[in-house]
């Protein structure tokens, strides 16, 4: 390495080599494997009506009696639909992370933070900022164009507004600008990314904008400006962030410590720490996440005029948007609960169990909460446009809402409770096995789809299925045992909070199994329901909690 | 066993940790006697915080025993952590509270913990109630983490390298903190240093670490006693250290060398002696220096 710039650039490979690997791992997969995929379905990317006539024949399968199983044929159908633009969008989205050139701060808990010892280099801001932004152009423009080039995409109205190169790299220049202008104010900072994001993903304004050449060059021309000006004041460590008012400064400055508000418990001390530690910012993500289409609808219709009415595939995205909202922050949040303040916490005087149980009882207020502000924006919804196609897409009867709303809370809990076995582990390589076991179970899907449309194997796999499940639940129930009883022994749990964590699972499986029963007793569903919400609640994985946590605790 | 009334307040035997290929610890045994202040020493890497990790629990000894107040950390934590107050090197607080936050919190863990005296404390650290942990200052941090460690007056003070990085009136709070908890009768100080006029001012008991093993061990003032500084001058000019058994380092040049021997006062004389030199002056050499000559020793 001879010059800066070959050293910054070996740095930037260095530090995201396992990702840029996965991209180009991503690209040749797709370019190399999809259009076989693609002709075994009967599935033709390249025809404008491509999504129509695959869904027409699937339907059509289905009809035949070839299809017995829908669900997971619709999944694969999924993946042909929208896999190769999905995998274009997330690998252009990492690039422009990359290429913001940001990182995690452990000790700030700063997630988008520029590093600053690229300043102590002796390199100047034009050449720092002109390395980022080419360098940036340029990675965009060739990957986007490998997806283009290589990768056959299924062309249909929705994925148009990404298929637009200039649009990427005014996305790329804007990301710079919002990271390195606004470097003095991370919350500012992360709302407005976010934003950006939900534009780009969710609005349907974005095939607007990439419509617009005046519009998509003035936003290029504002983010690069920004993203120069941002780097040199954040050098020279101008934009410090606000200072409080005056008045305020001194309130605070006055404050007494408030010495009557004290816990009762320790536990109770635990409690608030994980709530405000992560469950509050959680429920707070979640709260904004499900309030932006909302607020968006209420500014695009003082601006239109009180007589907007969104259109029926819009609503029915939107439905699809809030519903996925807790589930995707619990499973993201899941995979990295709990990494921060760990030195800090092993140091308390409290046992395991105790953490344990404070960890899975803010995972059930913010699991809770979250789902209450979703169900309330789901219950708006009907007011700002056709409903109707939701209530098509998704015929539930209402009674069936008594297993499906407790049933989503309970998932969105799961992640967090049997996950946090293996992140509290310590390990990095158990640490990612819930991601593992995410890419497992849909690669299972996967292969079931594939097979199922075999119906010599489905007949014979489908009984199969009840006699899987015992054997799994006496697997969850031995392993269950096992575990509950190395804790008692070693004192890692209290017989109570055993006794407790057993009465709640009761609780649980009586809530949800009672109306499974009497909603499904005259179908054959009826077993593998009740065995799959057995299977469901976490058990074993909540006895091997403590064990890995005190594995960590005491290396 | 009534563990309350061990004897002593940290016992270690023949403890043993392994990271990879390196020993950290080598066959560690160590007694900490209730109501001393122990100095722990040692270069970089010599294995300190290894020591006070297996002292708190985070670390489980590979051979050997751990004991604090009789309890074992790793099978009791509980028992342990609730009569030991820590000061981190790392200064690992949650950058997300506010200080009197993080007060509240942590007297929830300690019936023992005194308002009034962490309220005093606060006040005389200058730490504002509302102000964040992430925006205070290195020596503000240190300050936070000494104030819940002290305020619930814990029977053991654990103070991994409390001093580093921070400037004289911070240094000073500390050194203070730790003679008021020595003035609280029975209860006891174990800190880490580089700065050794700090152990040599404060501490009672010390033990010097190289390389994962206990070179030395003792009160402070018979270490001072066993060690013996003198200055040796040579007929002819020495291009290089002369050799002289019984003695642990040399240093100076030309005719005239300072060597620092271990207890062996009058066989490092007799050597010096046979090796052409002789005694011009001698004196009590400070722990700064018995430290430089082991590491010497200990690196040749």
């Amino acid at each position: 390495m001879h010059t800066p710039a070959a050293a910054l650039t070996w740095e930037l490979w260095r530090r995201h080599r396992t990702r840029l690997l996965a991209i180009v791992g991503l690209v040749l997969g797709f370019a190399l494997v999809y259009p076989s995929l693609c002709a075994r379905m009967g599935f033709n990317p390249s025809s404008p009506n491509a999504l129509d006539e695959f869904f027409r024949n699937f339907v059509a399968r289905k009809g035949s009696g070839l299809s017995l199983l829908p669900f997971l044929q619709l999944l694969y159908a999924m993946f042909l639909a929208g896999g190769p633009a999905l995998a274009m969008i997330l690998t252009l989205l990492l690039m422009t992370w990359m290429f913001t050139f940001t990182e995690f701060d452990p000790k700030t808990r700063e997630v988008m933070r520029f590093p600053a010892r690229l300043f102590t280099l002796p390199v100047s801001t034009p050449f720092l900022f002109w390395w980022l932004w080419l360098g940036g152009m340029a990675a965009m423009a060739m990957l986007y164009g490998s997806w283009v080039y290589f990768v056959p995409q299924p062309r249909f109205f929705e994925i148009e507004a990404y298929q637009n190169w200039f649009a990427w790299m005014t996305f790329l220049a804007l990301a710079q600008g919002l990271a390195w202008a606004l470097a003095a104010w991370p919350n500012t900072r992360m709302v407005l990314l976010l934003a950006l994001l939900f534009a780009l993903l969710i609005s349907p304004a974005w095939s607007d904008i990439t419509r617009s050449p005046i519009l998509l060059t003035s936003l290029f021309v504002l983010g690069s400006a920004l993203a120069r000006v941002g780097l040199q004041r954040m050098r020279h460590g101008q934009w410090q962030g606000w200072t409080w008012p005056r008045p305020f400064a001194t309130l605070f400055a006055r404050t007494e410590l408030r010495g009557p508000k004290r816990f009762a418990s320790p536990a109770q001390a635990q409690l608030w720490f994980e709530w405000r530690r992560s469950a509050r910012g959680l429920c707070f993500i979640a709260a904004v996440l499900a309030a932006m289409p909302l607020v968006l609808y209420l500014v695009l219709r003082v601006v239109t005029g009180p007589r907007l009415f969104l259109r029926a595939d819009i609503i029915l995205s939107l439905a699809g948007y809030l519903v996925v909202i807790p589930l995707l922050l619990h499973f993201c949040f899941s995979l990295s609960p709990a990494r921060t303040d760990v030195s800090f916490l092993m140091l308390r005087p409290l046992t395991n169990g105790q953490m344990m149980m404070a960890m899975l009882k803010t995972a059930a207020i913010s699991a809770i909460f979250s789902w209450l502000v979703v169900w309330a924006a789901l219950a708006a919804l009907p007011a700002l446009g056709d409903f109707g196609e939701v209530k098509k897409a998704a015929p539930i009867p209402p009674q069936y809402l008594t297993i499906i709303l407790p049933g989503l809370i309970l998932v969105s809990w799961r992640f967090i409770a049997v996950n946090l076995c293996f992140v509290w582990s310590g390990g990095r390589q158990l640490a990612g096995l819930p991601v593992l076991m995410m890419v497992a179970l849909y690669a299972g899907a996967m292969a079931l789809s594939v097979l199922s449309r075999n119906p010599a194997f489905w007949n014979s796999f489908w009984p199969l299925v009840p006699r899987l499940l015992v054997c799994l639940i006496a697997a969850k129930f031995l392993l269950a045992f096992l575990a509950f009883r190395l804790c008692l022994k070693c004192g890692l749990l209290a017989p109570s909070a055993v006794l407790g964590y057993l009465a709640v699972w009761t609780l649980l499986a009586a809530a949800l199994l009672i109306p499974t029963a009497i909603l499904l007793h005259a179908t054959p569903r009826l077993v593998p329901g009740l065995l799959g919400i057995v299977l469901l609640i976490p058990l074993a994985r909540i006895g091997f909690c403590p064990i890995t946590l005190a594995w960590n605790r005491h290396k | 066993m009534n563990t309350s009334a061990a004897p002593h307040a940290v016992e270690t035997a023949g403890l043993c940790r392994k990271f990879g290929s390196k020993l950290a610890l080598n066959q560690v045994s160590l007694q900490v006697r209730r109501g001393r202040v122990f100095g722990l020493v040692g270069a970089n890497g010599a294995g300190k915080t290894t020591l006070i990790k297996h002292l708190l629990g985070r670390l489980k000894a590979q051979s050997g025993s751990v004991r604090v107040f009789g309890f074992d950390p790793v099978a009791d934590p509980v028992a342990v952590l609730s009569r030991i107050g820590y000061l981190s090197e790392n200064r690992d607080l949650p950058g997300w509270m506010r200080v009197d936050e993080l007060l509240r919190y942590t007297a929830a863990f300690y019936p023992k913990w005194d308002p009034a005296y962490a309220e005093e404390l606060r006040r005389q650290f200058g730490l504002e109630p509302r102000a964040k942990i992430k925006t205070l200052s290195r020596g503000e941090n240190a300050k936070a983490g000494l104030l819940i460690a002290l305020a619930y007056r814990p029977e053991l003070l654990l103070l991994d390298e409390p001093s580093s990085g921070l400037d004289p009136v911070v240094r000073r709070d500390i050194l203070e903190a730790i003679i008021r908890t020595v003035a609280d009768e029975g209860r006891t100080v174990l800190f880490s240093s580089h700065l050794l006029e700090e152990v040599e001012r404060v501490a009672d008991d010390m033990a010097m670490m190289f390389n994962g093993r206990v070179v030395l061990a003792g009160p402070v003032d018979e270490v001072k006693e066993n060690h013996h500084r003198l200055v040796l001058r040579f007929d002819s000019p020495q291009s290089s250290a002369p050799k002289v058994p019984g003695v642990l380092s040399l240093t100076g040049g030309g005719q005239e060398w300072t060597a620092i021997c271990n207890g062996k006062r009058d066989e490092a004389v007799a050597a010096a002696a046979r090796a052409g030199g002789r005694v011009v002056a001698e004196g009590s050499p400070s722990l700064d220096e018995i430290f430089v000559a082991w590491a010497g020793a200990k690196s040749e």
